[in-house]
């Protein structure tokens, strides 16, 4: 059996042999595959690592954006428990008691003073503030104003105005104030 | 050679070779078959369990503040416990971890550990600190899932405005339940798929839709206001042995509802043990007779359609007759010669019954439904009814109806259809629609829900007549109910209970109305008190509550006393 099939290879490699298949033709196919198979596991080897490095980085990223999703999971649950205990804290019954704590009590009675200047709609001070500017400030040369002097005057005469109206205020309250029964201040005592 | 076996031998060997593999094949066969086709629900939900993950993202509920942007009702998470007890290799270590931590019997979590069903639920409602720790542990095999919560940080503050939200994420009367899908938001959902350590595996199959939270609303409800009317009328309720009560506090010129209280009340955050009757908001869904109240609709339709003035005089003998019913005065009394105001200020039936017959049916009812009886005001809040009101035509109604309607028996409203209605004569005879939502807020946007004209109901002219007409009255009629320093235009109301077959002989329902400063008012109250036990009267009752909440109401607002203000002004 044995003799048989060696016979039968050599006959097939005499067959190849006369078919024009030289020593030197198989050396430049090995060659050439070789080079082939060279270029095919280099290309393979990319391909690997590209997708590797892709994978890697989709992986990292991945984690990244759910670490994140879960991070703002978290703070979100704390930003509710945290606005949850901004509003225990500032609940009507805490905020009396705390006001009691420091020495606060409801007013036995309430009294209004008629303030010198003070526009009678809810526009105050603006409006205070608008008359003063009308008053102080000429339209014609206003407009004439660079931009940074303009806002620099403007707020000059803001300023003016209210501490002009704050003082009035004050010292009618002061007056108002030693005038009352009983007052520390109408008795002498500062 | 020599031990040659019989020929029958191997032939057995195959035999019994062939049945044993054929045994073995039969068996992995059942068990393919027990696998794939008897367990494959139960096999395939494991296998889910251990490798898919899904979840729904409840979106958070929108925020309701008041008008100062004090919270009065958020979300809040907590946890949902679950386990998998096929993939837990020790349940009696992990029962001793989690036994203190849920406040549960160590045995039935056992129990349900060892159940060896696909799914058991631990606990729920688990407070978020707790939930984190075993969040923190990465137990395999335990979820640990948060579930947002509705908390209303105020307690039963405002209780019947705001309503209450289940456990489904939907809200039920009051704001919760009108402005439901939009504080609701939309839910969003994740799914991924993990390793069998329960890994979160990025590079697998990954979708995540998150959710769009609910809207904040900004309500036109002051919080110190609705507190301080809710003290007012748990105090008046006590005081007087009254069943219930209601005061409601609005802006006339814009229709903003800065204050709406009812007694008994009840606790949002604790709805599942409240009795369903008292989620109902009784201000505008439960109606009653609002007895003299009403007359200042029928004075306002007789001046405006110019069938009276306020000087117009008539006789007042004690009764007159309607449709053959006879109407008398609440004292029994005839009081001669008096006039429009008078009829006011001394609330006569029989004077707004005789302007009710001087208008006729037709102006008279038709002034009625311009003030919005009959139908709802289309307030923003759930659970809205539209009162009773017979009109002639409709089968129900009786001629008498046209005398006994014009001092407000024989009808039924609600508590926000009249303050409504009187509203509009405070507002020069324009009709606001009334609302408690100032803002809604999306983020950084912000919409703003601008007051809305309903319709003129009576002229300016008329408005200023009967505003005067009703500063008198106050006057003239309760001391009760006055400020010093301040007018106050307004009117009492005692109405009779009606039960099956007429009157009860001692119910009544206390009432008051009236709003300041009377030139140009900044709030309108409504003062409503069931069945006084001690004084039957809304002079004697209503009143002195509208005052109390009247005084503080000018120091909340800022409105100096009359003198200072036209010294001011």
């Amino acid at each position: 059996m044995i003799t048989g099939q060696s016979g039968a290879l050599s006959q097939r490699l005499k067959r190849d042999s006369a078919g024009g298949l030289t020593e030197k033709g198989i050396g430049s196919l090995d060659a050439k595959t070789a080079i082939g198979f060279l270029l095919i596991i280099i290309l393979v080897s990319l391909l690997g690592w590209l997708y590797l490095t892709q994978a890697s980085q989709v992986t990292t990223t991945g984690y990244r954006i759910y670490e994140l999703e879960r991070e703002r999971t978290r703070l979100q649950r704390e930003n509710a428990r945290l606005m949850l205990e901004i509003a225990e804290l500032e609940r009507l019954e805490n905020v009396e008691a705390r006001a009691r704590q420091l020495g606060f009590v409801p007013p036995e009675r309430v009294e209004y003073l008629v303030v010198a200047d003070y526009p009678p709609d809810r526009s105050s001070p603006g409006a205070l503030v608008a008359t003063s500017l009308e008053e102080n400030l000429g339209s014609t040369s206003f407009q004439r104003e660079e931009a940074g002097n303009e806002a620099s005057r403007r707020d000059s005469v803001v300023a003016t105005a209210l501490a002009s109206w704050w003082e009035k205020l004050v010292s009618q309250f002061t007056t108002w104030v030693t005038l009352q029964p009983g007052s520390a201040m109408a008795e002498g005592t500062p | 050679m020599s031990t040659e076996e019989p020929e029958g031998k191997p032939l057995r060997r195959i035999t019994f070779l062939s049945a044993v593999l054929f045994a073995f094949a039969l068996i992995n066969v059942g068990q393919l078959f027990r696998w794939q086709v008897l367990e494959y629900e139960y096999l395939l939900g494991l296998a889910k369990a251990e490798h898919d993950w899904y979840m729904e993202i409840t979106p958070l509920r929108g925020a309701i503040r008041d008008r100062n942007g004090h919270l009065l009702a958020l979300d809040i998470f907590e946890f949902e416990i679950t386990a998998a007890p096929p993939m837990i290799a020790n349940p009696e270590e992990l029962a001793d971890r989690l036994a203190p931590l849920l406040d549960r019997p160590r045995g039935e979590i056992l129990e349900l550990l060892k159940s060896g069903r696909p799914h058991v639920r631990l606990a729920r409602r688990v407070p978020q600190q707790i939930g984190e720790t075993i969040e923190s542990w990465g137990l395999r095999g335990i979820r640990v899932e948060p579930r947002p919560r509705r908390v209303c940080a105020e307690g039963s503050l405002a209780a019947h405005v705001l309503g209450f939200v289940n456990e489904t994420n939907n809200g039920y009367y009051g704001v919760e339940g009108y402005y439901n899908q939009i504080l609701k938001g939309t839910a969003g959902e994740g799914q991924g798929e993990r390793d069998p350590a329960g890994n979160y595996i990025p590079i697998g199959f990954h979708r995540l839709a998150p959710p769009r939270n609910g809207r904040d609303l900004i309500l036109t409800i002051d919080r110190t206001i609705q507190h301080m009317v809710e003290e007012e009328l748990e105090r008046a309720i006590a005081r007087y042995g009254a069943e219930s009560g209601t005061i409601i506090v609005m802006e006339p010129k814009t229709g903003s509802i800065l204050a709406m209280a009812s007694y008994p009340s009840y606790n949002p955050n604790r709805f599942a043990e409240t009795p369903a009757e008292l989620f109902v908001n009784p201000s505008v869904s439960i109606h009653y007779e609002p007895g003299s109240v009403f007359k200042i609709v029928t004075m306002a339709a007789g001046l405006d359609a110019g069938v009276i003035t306020p000087q117009s005089t008539f006789y007042d003998s004690g009764s007159i007759e309607v449709g053959g019913r006879t109407i008398m005065n609440w004292d029994r009394r005839g009081h001669g010669l008096v006039t429009m105001t008078d009829v006011l200020a001394q609330s006569l039936n029989v004077g707004a019954a005789y302007v009710s017959t001087t208008l006729g049916r037709e102006r008279f009812y038709t002034y009625v439904r311009r003030f919005g009886f009959g139908r709802i005001t289309e307030v923003d809040l759930a659970g809205e009814g539209p009162g009773r009101l017979r009109l002639p035509g409709d089968g129900e109604w009786h001629e008498s109806d046209l005398g006994t309607n014009s001092f407000g028996q024989g009808l039924a409203v609600t508590p926000l259809q009249m303050i409504t209605a009187v509203a509009a004569v405070a507002n020069d005879g324009l009709m606001m629609k009334p609302h408690v939502v100032e803002k809604i807020v999306d983020g950084d946007h912000v919409t703003t829900i601008q007051p809305t004209a309903v319709r003129r109901v009576i002229f300016p002219q008329t408005a200023e007549q009967l505003t005067r007409m009703l500063v008198e009255a106050v006057q003239e009629e309760t001391d009760l109910a006055a400020v010093p320093g301040y007018k106050i235009a307004g009117k009492t109301g005692t109405a009779q209970v009606p039960i099956p077959g007429g009157y009860h002989p001692t119910w009544t329902i206390a009432s008051f109305i009236g709003y300041a400063p009377p030139e140009d008012p900044a709030f309108i109250v409504l003062v409503k008190i069931d069945k006084p036990s001690v004084e039957p009267w809304g002079s004697k009752v209503a009143a002195p509550v509208f005052k109390t909440v009247a005084e503080q109401l000018f120091i909340l607002l800022g409105i100096p006393p009359d003198d200072v203000r036209v010294a001011g002004g």
